[in-house]
């Protein structure tokens, strides 16, 4: 008996061939990663270097405007970028403006506007932030292609910057879009819209999310779960909109929509008296979510009266609605601790008792 | 004329098997090394300040303790100083036998919480719930042991906010852990689970629970684990995530979608291997319901965890991980080649059964079949020397291009001569610990198919990398000052 396959002259041949190769690979990418090593460490001294230079300089800059500064080498561009934008975004407006007048002595817009269009991801995306803080208008057609066809992060990046250089030009193209685009990460997409500010976005958000419901109504089942995330996805914008703007917004879509996450969606936003009714007929909806939010928006707007319509909630077959009960009832203006105690003794049911219970406990805590 | 087509097949199997296992891993060396460039890239943006904006979901940390009285302390205190705007710390005590809970109740001030908990999830029964004065944030739940599966669930059904992180209590995580694991459920509503690389933890710097200096161990056993964890993270998991097919999120470290998880039935507690066992899951009945959803990765080191630094302590995990590999398969056994699982049902799992959960069979075979054949004269020297280079070669090319990714990334280990011990271990690793390891991987094997349960065995920590986290610099909050 012998190994047929292994034995044979020709596989020996390739297998020590492959072999050869492998290790060479093998060594070949040793070489890579400690050549790389001394890339890194290279590129350490001439970072450490840069930042003995420039740091100095541009934290100097912040406080006292000046347009004199070294020539940058090219180099040093990216460097360069990191460290002015991260001061940018943790500075105050003066300031900002300083370093905007440093970036205008180095030129910075031609080169950032050279990155955007031909830079890697990594120099794009800093290219962008650049631009939006020097409020560069030569960028704006660069900036609104890459809204529209950009990755998630690049595009909502540059949206941002959009508004930097010109918000009420910017915010009635970019709200739309924003509407389009539900890979648009909520926490950069909020930050956009603060950048804007209220004064601008507030009926754009409004209208937008009247019609988006509306539309949706008319389209679809409320429960829809696509198409409810987009209504849900602005409503959720409305804490940064003027409420002169928001109020009749929720109204208009709490008068035309079914969609329990939509109308959940609002509960969270009932902050005032005018929402009263809204809650409290929310109180018997079919949806525990929106039972819950009902719940907790009289615990914050609630009055004495609503005591005998939260009571029975003590007892809802979901935990949070018992939840949001308890709290609510213990956050009504004229509730104290033996009053809550003697709700609670009235309880049949050993849920709502127990949650009571909780809640005495969380507000013995506070 | 018979025995020599029996040997012909034979050879066959062992040359498509270790064949069709080295191109699949290179593959995935390939599609992770284009992951992780364009990772890299992208996280230039994470670089810059960002504005809390109030959208960040809450997240709860479930920390599961079974005799952790030396460590757990301090771990909830560094981890009440992660950078993240909301979240609350659950800490499950498992029926610990020593002064765990004790320990917990003095060092946190804990006073009874009459908590409604509600058992979504079936788990051991509850036997307190304790809160933090000090800390609001923080509560304490005392239940009868089950494991860690079963505190999860217990964790699972306490937790207030939508996501859920599941770490060991032993774990060192980074400021930002939560910042970036978070990161794929904001930028797709889809997510539903995510991993986080984890790193050893031996030979490293530790101070007030996060890490200060990362090292190498002198320990070779953890040595060679460093290499096994650098290739099983940044190119196994990254290259699996990068098509979607992730099948595990380790259990020292992930982030859930909470009501995902209970919709599936939370930790099975009756499997060693519950962290993967969940994937695998959510994987199959979201598939089957026809539900979008991603499972995620983070490439950032997210975590660090202690290895096993002796023989004994390394054999009972790595057979409780084979067998545990068992169980995960034969409960999801529908997921493979399930008719729309895509890349999970056609090549992961067909991968984790062919060459992960059967591989120490055919790898021990090869070793037997070879050897005997050496000695009986049938395979010549040469022969069988240039076959063992080629394995060697292969299994270090596969090292070498790890410590690429991990040079490309994050250069982790900052001294040069760290890259030449990391290069060394990747060597001696060939000879014996390899071998070792296919060895118990092959007796979780054969337990599993026998149906005996391998035990838990104890893990020895310690900890010497580990420096004591003072309840100083920490708010009443419960977060950073």
């Amino acid at each position: 008996m012998a190994f047929y396959i292994v034995s044979d002259p020709a596989t020996l041949r390739a297998v020590e061939s492959i072999a050869i190769f492998v290790f060479a690979l093998a060594l070949l990418l040793l070489i890579v990663v400690l050549l790389l090593r001394v890339r890194l460490s290279l590129r350490q001294k001439r970072h450490e270097k840069f930042l003995r230079i420039w740091r100095p300089i541009l934290v100097r800059v912040t406080e006292l405007p000046t347009a004199d500064v070294p020539e940058l080498p090219r180099a040093d561009l990216v460097d360069f970028l990191l460290l002015w934008n991260h001061l940018h975004e943790s500075v105050l407006d003066e300031s900002k403006d300083h370093l905007n007048q440093v970036a205008n002595a180095l030129c910075i817009s031609d080169s950032a506007l050279r990155l955007l269009r031909r830079g890697d991801m990594r120099e794009r995306l800093l290219a962008t932030i650049t631009l939006g803080h020097l409020r560069e208008r030569a960028a704006w057609d660069d900036l609104l292609r890459v809204t529209r066809k950009g990755s998630p992060l690049l595009s909502v990046v540059a949206a941002r910057a959009l508004i930097m250089i010109d918000a009420a030009k910017a915010a009635p193209k970019l709200i739309p879009l924003m509407i389009k685009r539900p890979d648009w990460p909520t926490a950069r997409v909020a930050s956009m819209l603060e950048t804007a500010g209220a004064d601008i976005i507030s009926d754009l958000i409004a209208e937008a999310a009247i019609a988006v419901t509306r539309a949706e109504e008319s389209t679809s089942s409320g429960a829809d779960s696509k198409s409810t995330s987009t209504a849900r996805r602005i409503i959720q914008y409305f804490p940064l909109t003027h409420r002169n703007s928001a109020v009749p917004a929720v109204r208009a879509i709490v008068a035309s929509s079914t969609n329990p996450e939509v109308l959940a969606s609002c509960l969270r936003l009932v902050t005032t008296s005018l929402g009263l009714d809204f809650a409290r007929r929310s109180l018997v909806h079919e949806d525990w979510r929106v039972r819950a939010q009902a719940s907790a928006a009289l615990g914050r707007i609630g009055g004495a009266e609503d005591e005998p319509k939260l009571i029975p909630l003590l007892s809802d077959e979901e935990w949070w609605v018992r939840y949001r009960a308890a709290q609510a009832l213990s956050r009504l203006p004229h509730m104290n601790e033996s009053r809550l105690r003697g709700i609670q003794a009235a309880q049949t049911e050993p849920f709502a008792r127990e949650m009571l219970t909780q809640v005495l406990a969380e507000v013995q805590l506070q | 004329m018979k025995l020599a087509s029996v040997v012909l097949v034979i050879e066959y199997v062992f040359l498509l098997y270790f064949g069709g296992l080295y191109v699949s891993y290179f593959a995935l060396d390939l599609i992770a090394c284009f992951a992780l460039t364009r990772y890299m890239k992208l996280r230039v943006i994470h670089e810059l300040p960002q504005s809390c904006s109030g959208f960040d979901i809450p997240i709860s940390i479930i920390v599961p303790a079974y005799n952790e009285e030396a460590l757990v302390v301090s771990s909830i205190r560094s981890l009440l100083q992660l950078s993240y705007s909301e979240f609350e710390l659950v800490v499950v005590n498992d029926g610990s036998k020593d002064q765990t809970l004790e320990v917990l109740k003095t060092e946190l001030k804990l006073v009874p919480f009459p908590e409604a908990y509600r058992g979504r999830i079936p788990a051991k029964p509850v036997n307190q719930i304790y809160i933090s004065t000090l800390y609001p944030n923080v509560r304490v739940i005392d239940k009868e042991n089950g494991g860690k599966a079963d505190s999860g669930n217990v964790g699972i059904n306490a937790a207030r906010y939508p996501l859920f992180c599941l770490i060991d209590a032993d774990s060192v995580l980074q400021r930002d852990s939560l910042q970036l694991s978070v990161q794929p459920f904001l930028e797709d509503p889809h997510t539903v689970a995510c991993g986080g690389s984890i790193r050893i933890a031996n030979g490293c710097q530790v101070r007030g629970g996060f890490l200060e200096r990362a090292g190498l161990p002198g320990n070779p056993l953890a040595l060679f684990q460093v290499v096994e964890y650098l290739r099983a993270f940044l190119f196994g998991r990254l290259g699996w995530s990068s098509l979607n097919a992730l099948l595990i999120v380790s259990g020292a470290f992930g982030l859930f979608h909470k009501e995902t998880v209970v919709s599936v039935g939370g930790f099975n507690a009756n499997t060693m291997g519950e962290d993967m066992e969940l994937i695998m899951r959510l994987h199959r009945l979201l598939t089957a319901r026809r539900v979008p959803y991603r499972i995620a990765f983070v490439i950032d080191p997210v975590c660090w965890t202690e290895a096993p630094e002796n023989l004994k302590v390394l054999r009972n995990q790595r057979v409780r991980w084979q067998h545990g590999l068992g169980d995960c398969i034969a409960l999801n056994r529908g997921l493979l080649f399930q008719r729309g699982s895509g890349m999970v049902g056609w090549v992961a799992v067909p991968f984790m059964v062919f060459f992960e959960w059967l591989g120490p069979l055919i790898e021990i075979t090869a070793y037997i079949f070879s050897i005997v054949n050496w000695v009986l004269g049938t395979l010549s020297t040469a022969t069988f020397l240039l076959f063992l280079v080629l394995a060697i070669g292969v299994g270090l090319l596969l090292s070498v291009s790890a410590l690429l990714l991990e040079e490309l990334s994050f250069h982790t280990y900052q001294r040069k001569r760290d890259i030449l011990w990391l290069f060394a271990a990747t060597v001696l690793e060939n000879f014996g610990y390899r071998q070792l390891n296919s060895y118990w991987r092959l007796e979780g094997l054969v337990k599993w198919l026998l149906g005996r349960k391998p035990g838990w065995g104890e893990m020895t920590r310690s900890a010497t990398w580990q420096a004591e986290t003072s309840a100083e610099g920490i708010s009443e909050r419960g977060t950073a000052k």
